[in-house]
């Protein structure tokens, strides 16, 4: 791969996934904003990885009668399933972390409203 | 090992040999949740707790008193000899902790509960956070690549 990084700014992609996000959460303040940001972008990059992990488990289901390079595959296989599973934690953290807060502010908004 | 040894499952609990026990020491295999069972010579001591003294088993390890003895590996060990680990001390020998930013969602989940709006420091860390998850996708995939392109992809 000559370069990388123009798969990296797939902004429209982001952009779609954070709409989404906050089509559930109108009233996102925001601290809630950021952490969809966050989600967006992690949940995108989880996709292209999934992606190319399952061409690289293709191209070794291939070669597994090759030693060299099965062995060379499933190295990268398992690294970028590592990475894959270290993101899609990270969007599930992000978003309990959103969940919670949504909580606590309709949990505090309805207190307020009661006491009025 | 005797004919007369007691079994222990999971773990060995001085509290758990009940009455009839007046040797120095006695016979035990320990069948732990996962591995081999053990079987070993356990030397009974007392220990101070907080109204007298109550018998303890010393760890054939380190020595000590302790009231309950674990297997590790192929030894007996008290929980000085082999602490064991937390799922707080687990999640941070992980992969997710140590290189896939775990520690970043952590303070940013603590700093959104604690304050009433996004500040610099909230913002910082997220963009900390994406760059992190950019680079590290970024060498994954290109290894990732190039491995599909060395071999035929």
């Amino acid at each position: 791969m000559a370069d990388a990084r123009p798969a990296f700014s797939n902004a429209a992609r982001i952009a779609k996934v954070e709409r989404t996000l906050l089509l559930d959460d109108p009233d996102a303040d925001a601290d809630q904003c950021l952490l969809h940001q966050a989600v967006a972008h992690d949940a995108v990059l989880a996709e292209r990885l999934g992606h190319v992990q399952l061409l690289l488990a293709e191209r070794l289901v291939a070669l597994v009668e090759n030693p060299r390079a099965a062995s060379t595959l499933a190295r990268v296989l398992r690294e970028l399933t590592s990475t894959r599973a270290a993101t899609t934690r990270r969007v599930q953290e992000l978003l309990l972390a959103a969940a919670a807060l949504r909580s606590h502010r309709r949990l505090s908004g309805a207190g307020r409203r009661l006491a009025s | 090992m005797t004919m007369g040894a007691r079994v222990a499952f999971g773990e060995l609990r001085a509290d758990s040999l009940g009455p009839g026990l007046d040797d120095t020491s006695f016979d035990v295999v320990v069948i732990p949740a996962s591995g081999t069972p053990l079987s070993a010579t356990v030397e009974l001591t007392e220990k101070w707790a907080a109204r007298g003294w109550q018998r303890a088993l010393s760890c054939p390890t380190c020595g000590r008193a302790a009231r309950v003895l674990r297997v590790r590996r192929t030894r007996l060990v008290c929980g000085s000899c082999a602490p064991r680990a937390t799922p707080h001390h687990t999640l941070k020998r992980t992969d997710y902790w140590r290189r896939g930013g775990g520690s970043l969602v952590d303070q940013i989940a603590r700093l959104v509960g604690s304050r009433g709006r996004a500040d610099q420091r909230l913002r910082d860390l997220v963009a900390r956070l994406e760059a992190l998850a950019d680079e590290r996708c970024r060498e994954a995939l290109a290894q990732a690549h190039a491995a599909i392109e060395a071999f035929g992809g």
